[in-house]
């Protein structure tokens, strides 16, 4: 289980951000464990790496199927959950390059649909570690307001104990108004059931099912660790047009260099994906036009839209009374 | 993006120029030296047609894996379609029963007659009895003729071709349940504007993914070659490439049957946990 960071921007400025005031409440807790970092120190290769790639087009989303933490943990003689654990730590120090490099959203895959088929011990284990995470991410709460990120909780939470949905809706409804950055962290998610919910919801129409996945948006570029090479169930919709790095190293083991090479690819495809998007927004434009011209539908589909979130809205809310 | 003002700004720029000439002359040479290194000890053996199935059958003989659907995604600006008719012989050669080509642009629907005469031409020569049909989704239908046969059948698929088979399944699955729940007054819901019902039974993985297979033929892709600029790439079904592997092919005039081999061996390796 990896739960991410928030991903501010601090506009542009020279190098890794100024840290906002540290008014956070658990002054105890060890740097590793936090969500939001500062402080990251770089050596002058890597400036002059970031420097560099700060000249080629920018990359907003990125997408990250952290795998490997198992993997690692019996490389270096570890229990499954000391694999665990370093990989959530990982997740704040990447968090903080993302940061660094300008990367205003990140959607991580933190747990997904199929991993309920583990063991029922690592299973509680992890969802244990999320509990504890989710509420370490709301003592950051300063934190994440002065970078202004917004952290959501994609996936079907249902399927998840009470006390957990209750924790991650505090979370999305305490950040749901802040706009400078987007995190994303994908639990108890996949995307084939992500697709049959936004059907399931669109019912009749066409194009609500291409504009009820709006969250997340497409990723720019996609990175999965521990070298394997397929996308298992993860923003398949998405997924159009997208940088798709796959890297070797576990997870835990993720560097900077990683991530920059990666960034360095996205921006060596950047005209290819530019052309592909262009067509297919062209082809969907059509379909765009249907609408616009068509003042009943658009109201219906209006409707709908608001209808949807007021849904949403309302099973946040009820994941929250259900605790108490 | 930050920029440093540390540094300044000229020689950075000169620098992510300089880098990304290397790292394109770093991809063609690997490239070219895979070629070589792959061609030599084999272009006797594929160059003659009869060979070209006896190589097939005998590199993949020990392979533990063979994918059921092989797609190719061609990430380039224009397609081969000789290449491209070519590959699918392999594919053919070695059994494959379902096999997809997607572009980034939606070119090959335009090339689809000379895809089918490369293909059938090709089985032709090399006296294979399969029969193989170049067919689009939402257009077209697979049928078997009436000797019973079912035609193995190329798919063509686009960026745009996706997304609206699924959309298409997702209203055919509605249209099914407003008329076998009509009279349902559960779980409906009204919006107040427009009075519209919107029926919330809700639909399931496995229904969609039922219905799916019914309006594309496909099933889920397996192995998938990404042909083009190292890791660019699009999903040519938002549905089918749950758990389809992705190899790299540096371009279309890459693709060689050693190439293809190779492929096939990386996915006969590869072990699929499926989230345990």
């Amino acid at each position: 289980l990896q739960q991410s960071q928030p991903l501010p921007t601090a506009g542009p400025s020279p190098g890794p951000a100024e840290p906002p005031q540290d008014t956070s409440q658990d002054s105890a807790a060890i740097p590793e464990d936090e969500w939001i970092r500062t402080g990251a120190q770089y050596t002058a290769m890597q400036r002059l790496s970031m420097t560099m790639l700060g000249q080629g087009p920018l990359l907003n989303h990125l997408a990250i199927i952290m795998d490997g933490n198992r993997r690692f943990a019996r490389c270096h003689g570890l229990q499954k959950s000391q694999g665990h654990l370093r990989g959530f730590q990982k997740v704040g120090e990447v968090l903080e390059w993302c940061r660094d490099l300008g990367i205003n959203e990140v959607t991580v895959y933190a747990f997904s649909i199929e991993n309920f088929n583990r063991s029922a011990e690592e299973v509680a284990g992890l969802l244990r570690l999320a509990r504890q995470k989710f509420d370490r991410l709301l003592q950051e709460l300063d934190r994440l307001r002065a970078y202004g990120v917004c952290v959501r909780v994609l996936g079907n939470l249902q399927l998840l104990p009470a006390d957990l949905r209750a924790a991650a809706a505090r979370v999305m409804q305490a950040t749901s108004s802040h706009s400078k950055a987007r995190l994303n962290v994908c639990f108890a998610y996949t995307s084939r059931d992500d697709m049959a919910h936004a059907v399931s919801l669109a019912g009749q129409a066409v194009r609500p099912v291409r504009s009820h996945l709006p969250v997340p948006g497409p990723p720019d570029l996609l990175i999965r660790t521990s070298g394997e090479t397929r996308l298992s169930d993860f923003l398949l919709w998405q997924t159009q047009f997208t940088c798709v790095h796959f890297v070797n190293a576990m997870w835990p083991d993720f560097s900077v260099w990683h991530l920059m090479w990666a960034v360095f690819n996205y921006q060596r495809n950047y005209a290819t994906m530019q052309s592909g998007l262009a067509a297919l927004a062209a082809e969907e434009a059509d379909d765009d036009d249907e609408t616009q011209s068509d003042p009943q539908r658009h109201q219906r589909l209006q409707a709908f839209d608001k209808f949807v979130h007021d849904q949403e809205d309302a099973e946040l809310r009820r994941y929250l009374a259900a605790e108490t | 993006m930050h920029v440093s003002t540390y540094f300044s700004l000229r020689p950075s720029s000169m620098l992510w120029y300089l880098l990304m000439i290397l790292a394109r002359l770093r991809d063609d040479m690997v490239s070219f030296i895979r070629l070589f290194i792959f061609r030599f000890p084999f272009s006797y053996f594929w160059e003659k047609s009869n060979n070209l199935v006896l190589y097939i059958h005998n590199a993949t003989r020990d392979l533990t894996k063979i994918p059921k659907h092989i797609s190719f995604i061609v990430m380039e600006d224009d397609v081969d379609v000789a290449a491209l008719s070519e590959a699918v012989v392999w594919c053919i050669v070695l059994g494959i029963s379902c096999i997809s080509i997607a572009d980034k642009q939606g070119l090959l629907s335009r090339h689809r007659h000379q895809l089918d005469r490369l293909v059938t031409s090709r089985l032709y020569e090399l006296n294979l009895p399969a029969k193989a049909v170049v067919c689009q989704p939402l257009t077209d239908t697979v049928s078997s003729d009436t000797s019973g046969d079912v035609a193995i059948s190329v798919v063509l698929l686009s960026p745009a071709t996706g997304r609206q088979l699924l959309a298409t399944a997702a209203v055919a699955l509605a249209t099914a349940d407003a008329t076998t729940e009509s009279s349902s007054a559960n779980s409906t819901m009204e919006i107040k504007n427009h009075q519209e019902e919107i029926s919330y039974q809700g639909v399931s993985v496995e229904q969609l993914d039922n219905k799916l297979r019914e309006l594309s033929g496909l099933t889920d892709a397996d192995l998938a070659f990404r042909i083009g600029p190292t890791d660019s790439l699009f999903l040519p079904s938002p549905w089918h490439f749950r758990l389809a592997e992705f190899y790299q092919v540096s371009s279309q005039k890459a693709l060689r049957p050693e190439v293809f081999v190779a492929g096939l061996r990386f996915y006969s390796g590869v072990d699929q946990r499926l989230g345990k």
